[in-house]
């Protein structure tokens, strides 16, 4: 078995075997093929059965999977030529028509495009030049990736985050139920085991795929951050992410905040002696501030463009430009030099307007 | 890179072991110890140590380690998780090849011989991690209930360990984020994380294992007794447990300016816990 072998061989063992949601999406694609059209839709164009947001989330699964490759290649964790057997499967799924109108028309990804490209050839180069550094990167990313990609309860948050709802419930419920803090306790305690059928109610699981994103976004951010020498990897490790963050940014950024405002209300609660807890009340003031701030970097569009440019260097069709208008943030959020980190005073009053 | 990606980890039988249990397994075919990591209250078997599954692959002497993630749910009681814990150990131990590598690497990568074992385990351990940790081991005994010979190759690293207890409310309110809770809270929240109680200093589970712990040092082989003479940090900025010395522990060494959770977290900025951890692998 070759080196990329087996590597790619792990990313594969994540996706098809830690989480099956890949195979299973495989399976539905194997049974379904050309006639994916209606499983596939947008879901303002006719609104999700619970059954077929099962179906849907083992596609995102796989989108997942094949935007990890990418990440890998562009690491240079994965080099030279991919297994054909990998090859031949990612052309089959990802160019797909009814496959292909869902990541890239109805919820628009681009790391599934730019693979696409790939394995037709026409890869993006991954400039990292010598390695190690972005290897290492690669697979810190790899790692942090993972629970929030295949934690049930995160996919639950960020769906109603998308304008979703499941079992009844909705993001106004998710963020009702923060509110206050016995009803946020009964969710973010509740185990599956608690229930008959094992499952966590979908509110209780939006409210801890809520607790875990915002826990998330910070340390996501510190990565990107530490991969700025390579500018296409860091919009590459933005992008695997970049749909929720996106939306965030153009729908329910609002929504998040209202969230952890609704949180930070409980602070006036009876029969706590202040005095006592005033490290401890600024160490969480600052903590919720971090997740703010870096809510707000990433959800601003500032990482997305190196990954953008580069498929569009890369090719200069119609379809393609279009496409990246999907990706346009307001002009407020996206800063004038996307690569640079952000200056101090900006970062401050960032933090100011947050802490407000 | 010496370490393979970071994986679920899962028995002989396919079951994933504790909650969210993960590795990363030394690319060498035999390598001479494992870490095991093990959180505190609320925690989570790999965020808690961001960014040790990063950082530590990245240096030579962890080269040759094994990198096991253990998770569990600190909503139960403290000596329930121990005994989960407790059989994980004895398959690190004992069986490490077919209990836990083998069946967790991906298919195509080279597997252990089925007679692999650690020289070395070094057990790291964060807040209500290190109550926990110190149960398992104190429950590795055979049917005579004599110490098990393999507790001579464990070292105890302990990151502000709650080993001498910590106040249910300030517990209470790491529930709610943080924030200054009531006695009502409180309460409700001792009811559903039970593992609240099992830190009380005044309980039953802290003083036992106080005893239990003396009892052992006097009477177990000096060179299994040294599992409970462990290596601990504590940060001046806790205010969740109290910094002390703890029976026959080393010195604890101090990190200036490091809250409860920060003692176990190295970033690009702070080495300490990071090199808190290879100062104390053989």
């Amino acid at each position: 078995m070759s080196d990329t072998s087996e590597r790619l061989a792990q990313i594969h063992h994540a996706y098809f075997e830690d989480d099956d949601g890949a195979a299973r999406a495989l399976k539905i694609f194997e049974s379904w093929q050309g006639a994916l059209s209606k499983l596939l839709r947008h879901h303002r164009t006719e609104s999700i059965s619970d059954n077929e947001t099962w179906e849907r989330d083992s596609f995102d699964y796989l989108f997942a999977y094949f935007s990890m490759v990418e990440v890998a290649c562009l690491a240079g964790w994965l080099s030279g030529e991919l297994p054909t057997a990998h090859v031949e499967m990612a052309t089959r799924v990802l160019g797909d028509e009814d496959v292909k109108r869902y990541y890239e028309d109805h919820y628009p990804i681009l790391l599934p495009q730019a693979h696409r490209r790939r394995v037709e050839g026409q890869g993006l180069e991954s400039n990292v030049g010598a390695p190690d550094g972005a290897e290492a990167l690669f697979e810190h990313f790899f790692t942090l990736s993972q629970p929030i990609e295949t934690g049930a309860e995160v996919e639950t948050f960020l769906w109603f985050l998308d304008g979703g709802s499941r079992g009844g419930a909705d993001i106004n419920d998710t963020i009702e139920a923060l509110r206050t803090p016995t009803s946020f306790l009964e969710h973010a305690s509740a185990r599956p085991e608690d229930f008959a059928d094992e499952t966590l109610p979908p509110l209780s699981a939006s409210i801890q795929g809520f607790l875990s994103f915002v826990e998330f976004a910070p340390r996501l951010l510190q990565l990107l951050q530490e991969t700025a020498e390579f500018p296409m990897l860091q919009s590459a490790m933005w992008h695997y992410h970049g749909y929720w963050l996106q939306q965030m940014n153009q729908h329910m950024g609002s929504e998040v905040r209202r969230a952890l405002t609704a949180i930070e209300r409980w602070d006036f609660l009876p029969g706590h002696e202040s005095d006592t807890w005033v490290t401890q009340v600024e160490e969480g003031d600052i903590t919720r501030a971090k997740q703010k701030r870096a809510l707000a970097q990433l959800s601003s569009g500032r990482y997305s463009y190196a990954l953008v440019e580069g498929l569009l260097a890369l090719s200069a069709r119609t379809t393609f430009l279009s496409d990246s208008r999907q990706f346009n943030f307001d002009e407020e959020a996206a800063p004038a030099v996307p690569q640079d980190e952000p200056a101090e005073d900006l970062v401050r009053s960032e933090d100011e307007e947050l802490m407000s | 890179m010496p370490h393979h990606l970071s994986t679920l980890l899962r028995d002989g039988t396919g079951q994933k072991w504790g909650r969210g249990s993960r590795g990363r397994f030394a690319e060498m075919p035999v390598p001479r110890g494992a870490v095991v990591f093990v959180h505190g209250f609320r925690g989570n078997a790999i965020e808690t140590w961001f960014d040790f599954p990063f950082r530590l692959p990245k240096e030579q002497k962890a080269a040759d380690y094994d990198l096991l993630f253990y998770g569990y749910d600190s909503r139960e009681q403290a000596p329930y998780s121990a005994r989960s814990l407790n059989l994980f150990l004895r398959a690190v131990a004992e069986d490490p090849a077919r209990q836990i590598v083998n069946p967790s690497l991906a298919a195509g990568l080279q597997k252990r011989p089925d007679t692999f074992r650690y020289d070395h385990i070094v057990i790291a351990a964060h807040s209500l991690g290190a109550v926990v940790s110190r149960l398992a081991l104190l429950g590795a005994v055979s049917p005579q209930r004599d110490p098990l010979p393999w507790l001579s190759k464990v070292r105890l690293v302990l990151f502000a360990p709650a080993h001498a207890g910590a106040p249910a409310v300030k517990l209470a309110s790491l529930v709610f984020m943080g924030l200054p809770v009531g006695s009502a809270l409180e309460a409700l929240a001792r009811k559903r994380y039970k593992s609240i109680d099992d830190l009380d200093p005044a309980g039953q589970t802290i003083p036992q294992l106080r005893t239990d712990i003396q009892q052992f040092l006097a009477s177990a082989p000096a060179n299994v007794a040294d599992c409970h003479r462990a290596w601990v940090t504590h940060g001046s900025a806790d205010w969740v447990v109290k910094a002390g010395q703890y029976l026959q522990d080393n010195q604890f060494l101090p990190m200036n300016g490091a809250g409860h959770f920060e003692v176990c977290k190295p970033t690009q900025k702070d080495h300490r816990p990071l090199d808190f951890l290879l100062g104390v692998l053989p």
